[in-house]
């Protein structure tokens, strides 16, 4: 049964894992930005 | 300023509609199996690319002779118009039948969405290019070498590295400085940047369907490289353009090697390396695709295949032809100077050579960090960005990581054309990031795939979405509707620095002291020297907004002053005398003594710190040894004459080094300006 799942799902399965690695590789960049991201917002919006 | 973007704005309504008035006879002379008989849009693509390649190779061979000027420019934009105006009846005619085709189209709601997003972003980048040309690259290369040619009204062979090919879209620049505004230019690159998702759109659109045209339209559009270079007279936007035109066109001659379709992918893919030469690419990664086309015919009718190949090339270098030719007759390498280990060309040496490919980014060039290249680009892009951070203008979403593969995984939902589409983009692609890998790694060289990897990730949210699980269909929707938010969101941080000075809450002086680096010594030399006077500048910065007559000084950056044959000062008054240079400006830096020795120690190293001037006068006698004493050179020759009283300071002031555009800040640093006392007759 788990074999027949397998066979089944093994397509979307991969293609989620890939996608959430990437996803969380890309997210991972920005940790030492946010200081960055605040001055441009702060910027934008006037410091709120 | 209101004037200039009015004026711009014209201008390039005007060039757009004209080069399509021309290029419209050619695709109709090319007969019904050529681009006149493809979808009306796909079809008027090509008419634009080519009628534009068409005005500016006229504009170019003026340029050549030496008769470029505001007169003549005029005259080729109104013959131009003319003959856009002569097909008044027929243009009319066919944009009233796509206009009612267009009303008569009932899109989903996703698909108006997407087409409001490239409108938003779109508007965005417009802003952004009607604000003062401010990004470095213009300043120093684009707009700079642009007003000199417009100056001297032609394209004399300038020995300044990255002047030395006037571009397709430079050729169009100068025209534009001539005639128009200095907002022109980047309103123009704003317009390549659509063209360019139109013909991402029409290629996605003829070989895998409208949904993946579409798709990939908008995740190309909102690249936030797309972004930082659509609002700036740069010109990758023209080689990504031509390029992805060469690929609908090689693609459509399939395996027929139909010959004019290949003729024609040949002069698009020459105009795309005659516009940027890292587009250059665009040869080799076409023949590739030339034979990913051809599959099995490339043994079963090696003769059709041989002949295709051919043609290409031909077309290819036709249209690069009289730049590679003026520079092989100037200085005996037709790339000057790109191309020095081959040729050997003039007015360029080993120290300069040395100096360039010694630059490199990235995380390195291992086999591990080729195979991991594209993780890289999109993961650890600060590590190919000078370590600027994640935030920068290379930065490229996870959605091309994320679906590319996807359109492979799930290749039972795609057919036969759709495989053909992404074999051809995978060659040409691998080829390109092969070439790019071995080179310097710059993110932005390797932009003229983005639009072709765009095209491949709409394949792959397509394919995820006709999987027929309702679940991956909303994750990929999901997926994607996140990365525009947040694409949208880095336009917005992008753009909104422009929007005072376009809508007139900030000066246009107040705007370039903010975001261009250098600007103050720019500013002083033009307001407080002489009309006549002539300015040998030591630095890369604002060149483009230099009012006097003025030449580049660095030692690395051109070839005109060969500090390395002078032994002492009086070598470079000699050449200084000659070229007729008045001034010295020594721009500020951060982190170094604002004295000519001071620079002679940040550019020579530390060694030059130990040694008195005396000494280090005696080793001019000696040619450089290193990269860094060709560098040092100028400096110390320099201060040779400043000891001696031949040069004399005349002012010495501050100004800023901007951090960055985007997020702002800056540092405080000095200037120089001297003037040369003592001149010598040849």
């Amino acid at each position: 049964m788990l074999v027949r799942f397998i066979k089944d799902h093994w397509k979307p399965m991969v293609f989620s894992a890939w996608a959430v690695g990437v996803l969380v590789a890309y997210l991972g960049q920005f940790s030492g930005s946010l200081d960055s991201i605040r001055d441009v917002l702060d910027r934008i919006f006037g410091g709120v | 300023m209101a004037a200039d973007i009015v004026v711009a704005l014209a201008f390039n309504a005007g060039l757009t509609a004209f080069s399509y008035g021309v290029g419209r006879p050619i695709v109709h002379a090319m007969g019904d199996n050529g681009p006149a008989g493809v979808r009306r849009l796909d079809g008027g693509l090509f008419a634009l690319a080519l009628g534009f390649g068409a005005i500016i190779a006229v504009y170019l061979f003026l340029g050549l002779g030496d008769v470029l000027n505001k007169p003549t420019a005029w005259v080729v934009y109104a013959v131009a118009g003319a003959i856009a105006l002569a097909q008044y009846k027929g243009i009319t005619a066919e944009s009233r039948a796509a206009f009612e085709r267009l009303r008569k189209l009932q899109p989903p709601a996703w698909a108006l969405a997407l087409v409001a997003v490239i409108a938003v972003h779109a508007f965005l980048n417009l802003v952004g290019a009607m604000a003062p040309p401010s990004m470095a690259d213009p300043l120093r290369h684009h707009l700079a070498s642009s007003a000199y040619y417009a100056d001297v009204g032609g394209f004399p062979f300038v020995p300044v590295i990255f002047w030395n090919i006037p571009g397709v879209l430079h050729v169009g620049y100068t025209v534009e400085l001539l005639v128009a505004s200095d907002i022109a230019p980047a309103v123009t690159h704003f317009s390549f940047s659509l063209l360019t998702a139109g013909a991402v759109f029409v290629l996605g659109r003829r070989f895998a369907g409208w949904k993946v045209g579409l798709i990939a339209a908008t995740i190309f559009y909102s690249l936030p490289m797309t972004t930082e270079l659509a609002a700036a007279p740069m010109v990758e936007m023209g080689a990504a353009f031509f390029a992805v035109l060469a690929v609908y066109a090689l693609l459509t001659a399939s395996k027929d090697a139909d010959l004019r379709w290949i003729l024609l992918a040949g002069l698009l893919g020459g105009l795309a390396g005659a516009t940027k030469p890292w587009a250059l690419l665009a040869g080799p990664a076409g023949l590739a695709v030339i034979l990913v086309v051809q599959g099995t015919g490339v043994l079963q009718r090696p003769r059709r295949t041989a002949v295709a190949l051919v043609a290409f090339s031909l077309a290819f270098g036709l249209v690069l032809g009289p730049w590679l030719i003026r520079n092989y007759v100037a200085a005996g390498d037709p790339l000057w100077p790109i191309g020095y280990q081959v040729f050997r060309g003039d007015m360029w040496t080993d120290w300069h050579f040395d100096k360039f490919s010694s630059w490199e980014t990235g995380p390195g060039k291992s086999v591990l960090n080729f195979v991991l290249g594209p993780w890289n680009l999109t993961n650890e892009i600060g590590s190919f960005t000078q370590n600027r951070g994640p935030l920068s203008g290379s930065l490229l979403t996870p959605i091309l990581l994320i679906f590319i593969p996807a359109a492979w995984l799930f290749a039972t939902a795609r057919n036969k054309a759709t495989g053909s589409l992404l074999a051809a983009l995978a060659a040409f692609a691998a080829l390109a990031y092969v070439v790019w890998f071995a080179g310097y790694q710059q993110p932005r060289y390797i932009q003229v795939v983005h639009p072709l990897l765009a095209v491949l990730a709409g394949a792959g949210v397509v394919a995820v979405s006709g999987t027929g699980r309702r679940w991956l269909a909303l994750a990929a929707a999901g997926l994607l509707g996140l990365s525009l938010v947040g694409t949208l969101g880095v336009s917005v941080a992008f753009n909104s620095g422009f929007f005072p000075v376009v809508f007139g809450a900030e000066s246009r002086d107040d705007f370039l002291e903010a975001k261009v680096s250098n600007i103050s010594s720019v500013m002083w030399v033009n307001q407080n020297l002489p009309q006549d006077a002539k300015v040998l500048v030591m630095g890369l910065a604002g060149w483009y907004y230099f009012d006097l007559d003025w030449l580049v000084g660095d030692s690395a950056y051109q070839g005109h002053l060969a500090y390395h044959d002078m032994t002492d000062p009086d070598g470079l008054v000699m050449k200084l005398s000659e070229v007729g240079v008045t001034h010295v400006v020594v721009q500020g830096a951060v982190d170094v003594e604002p004295t000519l020795l001071g620079w002679a120690v940040r550019v020579g190293g530390p060694s030059y710190k130990e040694r008195a001037l005396e000494e280090l006068l005696t080793d001019l006698e000696l040619p450089p040894v290193t990269p860094s004493d060709f560098g040092a050179r100028p400096f110390v020759l320099l201060a040779g004459l400043e000891a001696e009283g031949r040069l004399g300071l005349v002012h010495r002031g501050e100004e800023n080094v901007v951090r960055s555009r985007t997020f702002g800040g800056s540092d405080t640093v000095e200037f120089l300006v001297y003037e040369l006392l003592e001149r010598q007759t040849p």
